[in-house]
């Protein structure tokens, strides 16, 4: 039932005391926030101290959210901005980063063991090329694939027009592409 | 339509962010290209391959954010009924009609300050009440020549006619002047 209800209307209901709606909201945006978040620092505890205080930063200021905009790109604004201050302080965008900050999730796959070693080789060398990516490009594949904002969304939240974030999008895509040359085919 | 231009759209085409139209024009594109076919594919794959690994954070954050969610939430519900305890604690009958009286006078003046044509109308209900004076004068004059008339002190009667008389004229002369300039200011 609360599955369905908009955003907006989760919001009133949590304005006027109904903090269940909070968490239904807490819930739809969850993964798709964190994993955008941690794509973006490549460290969990970077990525959880960020997505903390994303949501407190939403929750203190939700009195002023304007209906006008998509709760999405306002979660995500707010994300991105945290994010991008802590990259600034922190500096640490470390390129050797550990493949086991990348693997937390790969490593979770079912089946035959030697393709699961296989799919998880391609999966970590999928994830490598996204971290190497441009960071204008990175950031909009990761709203685009984890965050699943819409493209219009994405422009909404960078500041820019629909064209350029597309741009960004289509040469990230192609890059990734020829970086795997054949191996998507074999997927 | 062209490979280029399908190629250029082919990720709103993915993302389903196309328009019905468009969408039909790609997908018949797609269909008859090898080369665009094998591009859209690739890039479906590419998508679908970076999409499966969705991450949670850790459980004790989910309960940190939710528990503030909640603080903030029972927070805001007192605040809410302090401010209706006050407000209701506040307003009592004797300070309900003074902010009442205030409100009219503030209302009344705010009122004329932005309509100054009210004044006019205020001043022409004044008049309204001199003329009910004015007939009852009339009245009495009538009433005093009638009596005079049967008396010989009739000169006495056209004295104190005159005297009502001039300040009736010189009120009508006022009150002719006002009426010609309200004409020309409407």
């Amino acid at each position: 039932m609360r599955g369905n209800m908009t955003d907006s209307k989760l919001i009133q209901l949590y304005l006027s005391g109904d903090d269940t709606a909070f968490e239904t909201l807490y819930q739809r945006y969850e993964r798709k926030l964190f994993s955008y978040i941690f794509r973006m620092l490549r460290n969990r505890d970077d990525a959880e101290e960020v997505f903390q205080k994303t949501w407190i930063k939403m929750i203190e200021k939700i009195g002023a959210y304007s209906e006008q905009g998509k709760f999405s790109s306002w979660l995500f604004n707010i994300a991105h901005n945290c994010t991008i201050d802590l990259i600034r302080k922190n500096k640490k965008i470390n390129c050797n980063s550990s493949l086991d900050e990348l693997e937390y999730k790969l490593g979770d796959v079912n089946g035959n063991p030697e393709t699961a070693v296989l799919i998880k080789e391609k999966k970590q060398r999928l994830a490598m090329a996204v971290q190497n990516l441009p960071d204008e490009q990175k950031e909009v594949v990761l709203m685009r694939i984890y965050g699943e904002l819409a493209f219009k969304e994405i422009a909404e939240v960078l500041d820019t027009s629909v064209n350029t974030v597309l741009g960004r999008m289509h040469y990230a895509v192609k890059r990734i592409k020829k970086e795997f040359g054949g191996i998507l085919n074999e997927v | 339509m062209k490979c280029r231009t399908v190629r250029k759209h082919v990720l709103l085409f993915i993302s389903g962010e196309i328009n019905k139209k468009n969408h039909r024009r790609i997908m018949n594109h797609i269909e008859s290209c090898g080369e665009c076919r094998e591009y859209y594919k690739e890039t479906q794959i590419a998508i679908d391959l970076l999409k499966d690994d969705m991450l949670q954070p850790s459980s004790h954050i989910r309960e940190r954010i939710l528990d503030t969610a909640k603080q903030r939430c029972v927070t805001q519900s007192n605040n809410n009924e302090g401010v209706i305890h006050t407000l209701l604690n506040r307003f009592t009958v004797q300070s309900v009609l003074a902010y009442s009286g205030i409100a009219v006078i503030l209302l009344m003046a705010a009122v004329y300050i932005s309509n100054p044509g009210l004044l006019h109308l205020h001043n022409s209900y004044e008049e309204l009440v001199w003329e009910d004076n004015f007939m009852q004068d009339i009245n009495e004059i009538d009433r005093d020549v009638d009596r005079f008339g049967k008396s010989d002190n009739v000169l006495a009667a056209l004295s104190a006619y005159d005297e009502k008389s001039a300040v009736f004229t010189k009120k009508f002369v006022s009150i002719r002047k006002r009426i010609v300039e309200l004409s020309i200011s409407n």
